[in-house]
């Protein structure tokens, strides 16, 4: 979706699960606009009912470096060291994670490069307020490599895949020291973006249910595209 | 062969993908068919009409492809078929010498000018006029090389390849002693049609579009396609794809707008000049999505035979319409009203115009949910209509999600304007028009 359609998304999402903290928001939508960035965006949505976070993702064509930059100092506040990739690829370029009550960011995510090649592995700067960058790589695996020790999640998961036929997985990595180690997360993308009104009606998305009325006012006729599986936390990415 | 078809393509727009194409080669091999069929008649009739459409048969390419599924060409197939078919017959002369230009072949063909002492090279945009002493005179057209040679009595008319392909749009040029005219194109090639003899014949209440009438015509629909092709760009492929010719008509009872598609003349759409392009695009969007239901009927009927004659209660009209009418009333406007939702979401519209478009798409969703119902209580469809009415059920769904954010009472407004309509016109809750559903 265009930054205007993202904006009337985050506006509803925000007068829905936020505390109309609207400076806030403005705050980070004045950031979307000075970016500068057309069409690509992607709005990310979380279970977990307290906090509120939604996430912003930006995968659209490459930008030119100078408004890229300058995109990314009015995000973050600063220039992160490491200058990142502007190459094409079908990675995200830029997510960031924001807390709706509390008005701030609290994680970001800058695609840093590939290797050995864009599609096999994508390398990712994370950044979280008060800690130093640390770096995360995203490997995709075909879907039935996956091993569901839980039987019920297995269920889950294989209806939805019924339903909604599945792309791939990505196996998150965290990497420090050269060591490549699981993160805890990995997520699921779809072949075909999903209705949001039709994913609420799924056990898969079950652990929107307490905010389901809400989500479903708020998403209006947007779309499901992946979803991220944290430990505590399902995120729903989408379009649309 | 039937192509495969997918519901929520013929629903939306899904762009020129496969089947789409797939459908659309259903009916120029159709056309081909006619035209083959129309051939043993000429040869017994009209010389030059079979050595032209003889022509046409020669060689199969994209630019014949083209030329076949032409709404001129739809109309002159339909005209040459019909019970007086010496009236436009010879029209087929200028189909020919058109394709001959663009393939840049050698073809030699009698021809004669109309009552106007035009001679159309129909397929294209181009025309050339003579002085009106010479209606109705015969001539030999020679094209070679992509240029045109006509030879009168007493004057030869040389029309180099490169003015033909290049003629300014809604200009004229002379050669000779006549004037090659261009019709006026918008963006994708869409030819604006005034004044051909083809078209004539069908529309009766064409505007020619005098003096500043042209612009202000031209203006709002290219600003519409613009936001079209913004908003829904698969859809814009499709029209862009599928609609060659649009018709100017007048509008002397001063509507907001009068429009209109003919079974007869496929690919065109008719439609008066507003200075709106909002209304425009619903028009365009409107007119373009019955001519996309009539294409998907060379692959599938949709609902099954010996329906056509039952009439129902239609949220549209006063007056009963048929089944095949609220299916193209429910396509229409579920497009037209995912596009001005797509307006609203985009904060596009503003102030008045946005309490309007909000007020439009919520009467359209009633509307549109009126006539499904009819739809599925009394309709008996294909295996494919069956997909297609449920996809179409599930997105109005859909466009209910996206229109959950609108002003209560705008929408409670356009509710109980539905409901009236109903009261007034239907028989009870029932599908059924109130002044009798048989037809």
């Amino acid at each position: 979706m265009d930054s205007r359609l993202l904006a009337r998304r985050l506006e509803r999402f925000n007068e829905r699960f936020g505390r109309g903290r609207d400076a806030a928001l403005a705050s980070l939508l004045r950031g979307l606009e000075a970016a500068g960035l057309g069409d690509g965006w992607e709005l990310g949505v979380s279970s977990f009912p307290e906090r509120s976070e939604i996430a912003v993702r930006y995968r659209g064509a490459a930008a030119r470096p100078r408004p890229w930059r300058q995109a990314l100092a009015a995000l973050f506040g600063r220039t992160p060291a490491r200058a990142c990739s502007l190459s094409d690829s079908p990675w995200p370029r830029l997510e960031i994670r924001w807390d709706l009550k509390a008005g701030r960011w609290t994680r970001g995510l800058l695609y840093a490069g590939a290797e050995p090649s864009s599609r096999r592995l994508a390398r990712f700067l994370l950044a979280v307020p008060g800690r130093p960058a640390a770096a995360l790589l995203l490997e995709p695996v075909a879907w039935g490599a996956l091993d569901f020790g839980d039987s019920a999640a297995r269920k889950v998961l294989r209806e939805l895949a019924a339903f909604a036929p599945v792309r791939d997985s990505v196996m998150h990595w965290d990497l420090a020291g050269g060591q490549k180690r699981p993160s805890g997360c990995w997520s699921l993308r779809l072949q075909e973006p999903l209705p949001w009104p039709h994913f609420l009606g799924l056990d898969a998305a079950r652990a929107f249910q307490e905010r389901s009325a809400g989500m479903a006012a708020a998403a209006g006729a947007g779309t499901v595209c992946e979803l991220l599986f944290e430990p505590d936390r399902l995120w729903a990415y989408g379009a649309g | 062969m039937r192509a495969k078809l997918t519901a929520r393509r013929w629903i939306y727009g899904g762009g020129l993908s496969p089947e789409w194409r797939a459908v659309a080669r259903l009916r120029s091999a159709e056309a081909l068919s006619r035209l083959s069929a129309l051939r043993a008649k000429a040869r017994g009739r009209n010389g030059d009409g079979a050595e032209a459409i003889g022509y046409l048969l020669s060689k199969d390419d994209p630019r014949r492809e083209r030329l076949l599924v032409h709404p001129a060409f739809d109309y002159w197939l339909w005209a040459a078929s019909g019970r007086e078919p010496e009236r436009l017959f010879d029209c087929v002369q200028g189909f020919a010498a058109w394709l001959a230009c663009l393939r840049g072949e050698s073809l030699k063909l009698g021809a004669r000018l109309d009552a106007q002492a035009r001679l159309n090279l129909y397929g294209g945009p181009v025309f050339l006029s003579f002085p009106r002493r010479r209606a109705g005179q015969s001539l030999r057209l020679s094209a070679q090389d992509g240029g045109l040679r006509l030879s009168l009595s007493g004057a030869e008319v040389v029309v180099a390849k490169k003015l033909l392909l290049r003629a300014a749009g809604g200009g004229a040029a002379a050669v000779g002693e006549a004037r090659l005219g261009r019709n006026p194109e918008l963006a994708g090639g869409l030819m604006v049609e005034r004044s051909s003899r083809l078209v004539l014949d069908l529309v009766r209440q064409v505007d020619p579009l005098a003096g500043r009438g042209l612009p202000r015509f031209l203006g709002p629909l290219e600003e519409a396609l613009r936001d079209i092709r913004e908003i829904d760009p698969p859809l814009c492929e499709e029209l862009l794809d599928a609609v060659r010719m649009i018709v100017p008509l007048r509008n002397p009872d001063g509507h907001d707008s009068v429009s209109s598609s003919f079974g007869n003349l496929r690919g065109a759409i008719c439609l008066s000049a507003s200075r709106d392009p909002l209304l425009q695009a619903e028009t365009l969007i409107h007119e373009f999505c019955h001519q996309k239901l009539y294409r998907l009927l060379a692959a599938d009927p949709v609902l099954r035979p010996g329906q056509g004659g039952k009439v129902f209660y239609s949220p549209w009209r006063r007056d009963p319409r048929r089944l095949w009418g609220a299916l193209l009333g429910a396509h229409a406007f579920l497009n037209v009203a995912r596009y001005l939702l797509g307006l609203l979401e985009r904060d596009r519209l503003r102030g008045e115009r946005r309490e309007k478009a909000t007020g439009a798409v919520a009467l359209r969703l009633f509307q549109i949910e009126d006539a499904l119902r009819t739809l599925q209580f009394y309709g008996v469809f294909t295996e494919f209509g069956a997909e297609l009415l449920d996809g179409m059920w599930r997105e109005l769904g859909l466009l209910w999600h996206a229109a959950q954010w609108f002003d209560p009472e705008i929408v409670e407004v356009q509710r109980q304007r539905c409901a009236e309509h109903r009261a007034k016109h239907a028989l009870g809750a029932t599908g059924c028009h109130g002044g009798g559903g048989d037809g």
